[in-house]
């Protein structure tokens, strides 16, 4: 394996990484917190529920991973590339 | 652990590690994965109205992260995205309309069974022997490219239809394409996926490379871009409806945002005809499944 394959290699391993906490202190607090309260939508308001669902989706992806690019920038991560 | 909205107990690990999977392979071969993850989720003990479901809302998350690591490698072509979408939704009604209208003249799911594994295991076979003849093209010819295609035939027919208004994606190499091929393309995938009962990634991806001569790499990372959109309307419908659990959802999502990272990232590492080399065993693995259901086996209808 060349050096710029194993930067590239570490590179995403370290991205992965971050990306794996925060994707489990998000797991956690969505359990935590979001159980009951979308527990009731669900069963009071499909149609709020239908769209609530819809962003939480979205925002765990857009932002979480917005979060660790922007923590891949900081380290300097980025520059390996 | 009890998810309070379907009233199952499963394992979260376990449905982390389905996530995972699906997120793999999706990021990898940019397909929605339904197929796999439905007959793990219901026999896993979710109720089959929340298989489908829950599915659909991860598989949106799951394909907003792969779609984005493949549009930063340059993989995503978001004009062909955008046309083929409008020309899928119209499949999708069409696809729908021809099952009710089956449905109501006798007992079909039989036929659409076997219709459904006459064509994965087409699919399956023809992706396999064209890659395999193209990564042998590579090799004797010492060629020095990142994909290759060994069956042109198609693309130069469909290329050569000059029905205007044509239309030219540079993100996918094409110069110029009707439109209307571009729009029956997408509705041929939606009339099979409306029909089928299934996302259409695993059709969509091998008609995108052969009909319309899009590099491999783009058609993974464009047919990711049109399953967000899919995936997130059908996640909609079926949450208005009361059939997703968001919890659930969130929990596969977690594991399956890393695996389409994995998946997404691996692909700069295979050339085009490596991937849909591998790409061929996945509608041979839909074709078994499918078998398996229509022997007798406990599994639910995708």
């Amino acid at each position: 394996m060349s050096s710029r394959a194993k930067r590239l290699l570490l590179h995403f391993l370290v991205e992965l990484l971050l990306y794996a906490l925060l994707l489990v202190v998000y797991f956690l607090a969505a359990l935590r917190y979001l159980g009951n309260p979308m527990s009731q939508l669900f069963y009071s308001n499909l149609w709020v529920y239908a769209f609530a669902t819809l962003f939480l989706i979205v925002v765990q992806s857009v932002f979480l991973e917005w979060v660790t690019s922007f923590l891949v920038k900081r380290l300097g991560l980025d520059k390996v590339e | 652990m009890e998810f309070p909205i379907t009233g199952v107990t499963i394992n979260p690990l376990f449905l982390i590690v389905i996530g995972f999977l699906v997120g793999v392979l999706g990021g990898f071969f940019g397909v929605g994965g339904g197929f796999l993850a439905g007959p793990l989720m219901f026999w896993s003990g979710v109720p089959m109205n929340f298989v489908v479901g829950t599915d659909l809302a991860h598989m949106t998350g799951k394909s907003i992260v792969a779609a984005k690591r493949h549009r930063a490698l340059g993989h995503v072509d978001v004009k062909l995205g955008m046309l083929m979408i409008v020309g899928t939704v119209i499949g999708v009604e069409i696809g729908a309309r021809i099952i009710e209208f089956l449905q109501k003249h006798g007992n079909i799911d039989q036929v659409i069974g076997i219709a459904y594994i006459t064509i994965l295991l087409a699919i399956s076979a023809f992706t396999a022997w064209e890659s395999i003849k193209a990564i042998r093209m590579i090799r004797v010819q010492h060629l020095d490219v990142s994909d290759a295609v060994a069956f042109s035939g198609l693309k130069r027919r469909v290329h050569s239809i000059r029905l205007r208004p044509m239309v030219s994606f540079p993100d996918s190499g094409i110069d110029e394409i009707s439109l209307w091929v571009v729009l029956g393309v997408g509705m041929i995938t939606g009339i099979l996926a409306g029909a089928l009962g299934v996302g259409g990634g695993f059709i969509r991806m091998p008609l995108l490379i052969y009909f319309l001569g899009v590099p491999t790499h783009v058609a993974v990372g464009t047919d990711l871009f049109e399953i967000v959109f899919s995936a997130a309307y059908g996640t909609l419908t079926h949450a208005i409806k009361g059939n997703v659990d968001v919890l659930m959802a969130l929990v596969m999502q977690t594991g399956a945002a890393i695996g389409a990272q994995i998946g997404a990232v691996a692909t700069r590492y295979f050339a085009g005809p490596r991937i849909r080399l591998l790409f061929s065993a996945l509608p041979l693995l839909g074709a078994i499944l499918v078998i398996i259901r229509l022997l007798g086996g406990a599994m639910p209808e995708f």
